[in-house]
């Protein structure tokens, strides 16, 4: 037997029910499995690939303007004493390649891809633990119910576990945070600068 | 219990973890085709990039009708008109009434959310340049340098006033709220059709379609009724 959780394995049901029909049931488990468990599989399988390579070719991008960026300011210090466009172009690289970087990484932290992986991931091998106990066309018809109950039970009850931590996973990012805290103050700065001032006795 | 029930299962999932997810059918959701396929052709990276209008597919279900057919084909009489009639109350009392606003209106809050992060990262790039600008424009190019700070000044009110725009209605907390609603609706659509717990202690139809009103309802309001109810609203004897 098994070591499954509790809440995977099939129980008998509490009172005595009228045993559904058994093509009804089937019909029900066909739709049941297309609409609901294969979509939900589809689902976290793609999100977890797209997650994956997305995360994958930011680190790429990143990787590729912090050398650009680098390499420019080790050539605009070799170059001391060479032509003024060619040194301020490689300045001009030097100052906007790090910034892409940065900009590239503040955006991969809006989706947040590498922890969205994991717990699609995680997810997705609760899936399939509760598909495994999909009914079979072996079993007897209360073996089927008992089976069809369970396994859909556990497939919405993966679903409710993941909506109901679905806040949780999203966080906003830091950078953006600090970015709008900083234009905040500069712009209440500006508006106590230019505030009339609270008494003013003398007007001359 | 089958006695093989371990292999079983160990064998369901080894395959199920074969499978190629770019050879899956995409999942079910309101965007219309062209779209959704506009957008699977972008890196994986900008695939979920915002966009500046959504709108939503107007033949919209959760089953496909042409599939649903094919599935029902060989059923029974009395079993296929006690499906579709199950269908059709669904159709009424859960996705045309609550489902469909509530999850278009999660997919534009997120498309909200995530526009005005990519503004702000976009301000903060130009801010950052015109930084570094200033602090070169220092030696080189002192003529140039008020233009400058009066640029950054500039991008500043911008942020602070797209901020001040976003608190009027929160993308954040909108969208994670209606996620929430629509997907528990989703979850009570197939306890419905399926008839398993808290609907499997109903013989008669109009009292579980009765309680499937009373429960979408409840969970569009934001209040999420347990899954498993005390013993109070079947019509089974005592």
């Amino acid at each position: 037997m098994t070591n499954l959780p509790e809440n995977l394995v099939p129980q008998p049901v509490g009172d005595p029910q009228p045993l559904p029909n058994r093509h009804r049931m089937k019909v029900l488990n066909a739709i049941f499995e297309k609409y609901a468990l294969n979509d939900q599989i589809s689902y976290y399988q793609k999100k977890t690939k797209r997650s994956r390579t997305a995360f994958n070719q930011v680190n790429v991008l990143r990787a590729i303007f912090a050398f650009l960026g680098g390499m420019a300011s080790a050539i605009v210090a070799a170059l001391s004493g060479a032509d003024d466009a060619v040194v301020t172009a490689f300045v001009a690289v030097a100052i906007i390649a790090p910034a892409l970087a940065t900009t590239i990484a503040t955006y991969s932290s809006v989706y947040d891809w590498e922890r969205l992986t994991k717990i699609y991931r995680d997810a997705l091998n609760n899936v399939f633990l509760a598909d495994a106990l999909s009914p079979r066309d072996d079993m007897t018809d209360e073996e089927f119910y008992m089976y069809l109950t369970a396994y859909s039970d556990a497939v919405l009850d993966i679903m409710h576990e993941e909506t109901a931590q679905f806040g949780n996973m999203i966080r906003s990012s830091q950078q953006i945070q600090d970015f709008l805290d900083k234009s905040r103050q500069r712009a209440q700065s500006l508006i106590d600068d230019f505030a009339p001032p609270e008494d003013s006795e003398d007007s001359n | 219990m089958p006695d093989n029930v371990d292999k079983v299962m160990q064998k369901n999932i080894q395959q199920r973890k074969k499978q190629d997810p770019d050879q899956l059918p995409e999942p079910v959701t309101q965007e219309p085709e062209k779209s959704l396929s506009r957008r699977l052709r972008r890196p994986a990276m900008f695939q979920e990039f915002p966009s500046w209008k959504i709108t939503p597919r107007e033949d919209f279900g959760f089953i496909d009708k042409n599939e649903l057919e094919r599935i029902l084909k060989d059923a029974p009489v009395d079993i296929k008109e006690e499906i579709l009639a199950d269908l059709h109350v669904l159709e009424i009392e859960l996705l045309n009434r609550f489902f469909k606003e509530r999850d278009y209106e999660a997919t534009r809050h997120q498309n909200r959310y995530r526009r005005f992060q990519i503004i702000y990262i976009t301000l903060a790039f130009v801010a950052t340049i015109l930084g570094s600008a200033q602090a070169y424009a220092i030696a080189a190019w002192p003529q140039a340098l008020t233009t400058i700070a009066l640029m950054e000044t500039v991008v500043a009110l911008l942020a602070t006033m797209i901020a001040t725009i976003s608190t009027s209605e929160p993308p954040f907390t909108e969208w994670i709220e209606n996620r929430r609603i629509a997907e528990f609706l989703r979850q009570e659509y197939f306890r419905y059709l399926l008839r398993i717990d808290p609907y499997d202690r109903f013989t008669i139809k109009a009292k579980r379609d009765m309680f499937l009103a009373r429960r979408a309802a409840e969970i569009n309001s934001g209040k999420y009724p347990d899954v498993r109810v005390e013993n109070e609203d079947n019509d089974q004897p005592a």
